[in-house]
């Protein structure tokens, strides 16, 4: 019990520290320009070593803070990207047999088109409703594609850097 | 999908549901509250430094000067700098403020002042989260200004502490304005990708001149007439189009914004 109740405070405080960073990173230009999605990037990276079905709770709790700070109306980053991570979870423990790179990059791309479309559903269906404003559909296309991109390289750059440091420790005080 | 996937995805969109309207509620609050209190104070902490990085003039410390100087006189030399940066930026934001007062005295606007904490996550816009809410009277629509009544946003979400402004550059902003040239011209300044500001639907008979100044029109809801926007900097006419373009330069730099003004009524 104390176990679980230590790893969820540890889960809650990397949800807080990867929030932190997204909120502090946005006020630099090339972030906001760029705008790679740090939890996609993260959240790959972590199903790829360990893909346990409490990555779902970890973005349950990263996207509702991070909804906090949106300038939309509660529940769009929260409803998309934990039902996303759902998917993709899913999707990654069903379909794909290898953990490459390969993997990883059509899992970011997947992860952000499955973000970005249920959120622009769910501005189409509010918008009937007259409770959000519509948004430009060719700009969020556009913004996407970066995002995409962005977002590909980060998750990389993640995977890769844990990667390398995680063998050289392995190397270094387990092998050995 | 077989049954348990669609019991546990249907559970989880209940849980979501059940978060979402505890939040609306108002249940979550002091959770809320406390997250808020941590990401802000970093994040604020980031929004300066950008700020402070960009305006100060960097001065090169000479390395070989340095390396010669003793450790204790190098950090004190640093605490210094580090001073220097901070009082700049109060200079500045003092000046800031009293240009605002400046304003304010002049027209029976009743407003409230502001501190930027940071930018807001927005996947197509350009907004800024300020540290007034409900709480300070703040209401949707309001205006936002600094300087001298230099419009640079409204508002456009409110939560008991903090507001969303949404800046003049952003995709989405429409604000009806108007030209001070003979004709009074009048038009709908937008925002472009967060990087510029145009002002659309001039009648194309109409004379307009590189350097005019545009004003809000107070047609828009809740903008009252008379709030800076910003100057013509280019002018864009085609004969077969029914009205013209003007390309607008900003009075008020949007990247550098520290201490804003709410106007939370207008008389």
């Amino acid at each position: 019990m104390f176990y679980k109740f230590l790893k969820f405070i540890f889960y809650f405080l990397v949800a807080l520290f990867l929030v932190t960073a997204q909120l502090a990173l946005i006020n630099y230009p090339w972030f906001s320009f760029l705008r790679p999605n740090l939890f996609v990037a993260v959240i790959s990276a972590i199903m790829m070593r360990n893909s346990h079905g409490q990555i779902v709770w970890f973005s349950f709790c990263l996207f509702f803070m991070l909804d906090l700070f949106s300038a939309n109306n509660f529940g769009f980053y929260f409803f998309s990207g934990t039902v996303s991570t759902l998917l993709i979870y899913w999707f990654f423990k069903e379909l794909f047999s290898k953990q490459t790179i390969w993997s990883l990059i059509l899992m970011i791309t997947l992860f952000v088109l499955s973000i970005d479309t249920i959120y622009l559903f769910l501005i189409y269906l509010l918008n009937n409703f007259s409770l959000v404003e519509s948004v430009n559909y060719f700009d969020f296309f556009v913004k996407m594609l970066i995002e995409i991109f962005s977002s590909v390289i980060l998750g990389l750059l993640i995977y890769l850097s844990t990667d390398l440091i995680l063998k050289k420790i392995n190397k270094k005080y387990i092998i050995n | 999908m077989n049954r348990n996937k669609k019991i546990t995805f249907l559970f989880i969109s209940l849980i979501i549901l059940l978060t979402i309207f505890l939040h609306s509620c108002g249940c979550l609050n002091f959770f809320e509250n406390f997250i808020k209190k941590v990401v802000f104070s970093t994040s604020h902490f980031f929004y300066k430094q950008n700020i402070s990085i960009e305006t100060k003039e960097l001065k090169d410390l000479d390395k070989d000067t340095l390396i010669t100087k003793i450790n204790e006189m190098a950090e004190q030399k640093l605490n210094l700098e580090n001073f220097k940066s901070q009082n700049q930026m109060l200079i500045g934001e003092n000046e800031e403020l009293k240009k605002q007062l400046n304003f304010l005295r002049n027209n029976n606007y009743q407003t409230i002042g502001a501190e930027v904490i940071s930018r807001a996550v927005d996947p197509l816009g350009t907004t800024l989260i300020i540290n007034v809410g409900e709480k300070n009277g703040v209401q949707i629509d309001n205006p936002v200004i600094v300087g001298e009544g230099i419009l640079i946003g409204k508002i456009i979400k409110i939560e008991e502490k903090e507001s969303t402004v949404r800046l003049i550059t952003d995709n989405n902003s429409k604000i009806g304005a108007t030209i001070l040239n003979q004709s009074k011209s009048l038009g709908l300044v937008e925002g472009g990708y967060g990087l510029g500001v145009k002002m659309d639907f001039i009648p194309q008979n109409e004379n307009i001149n590189i350097g005019d100044t545009i004003v809000t029109s107070g047609l828009t809801e809740g903008i009252p007439r008379g709030l800076l926007i910003g100057k013509v900097e280019i002018v864009e006419k085609e004969p077969h189009e029914p009205f013209q373009q003007a390309i607008l330069k900003t009075s008020a730099d949007l990247s550098y914004l520290t201490v804003v003004s709410v106007i939370i009524r207008a008389e």
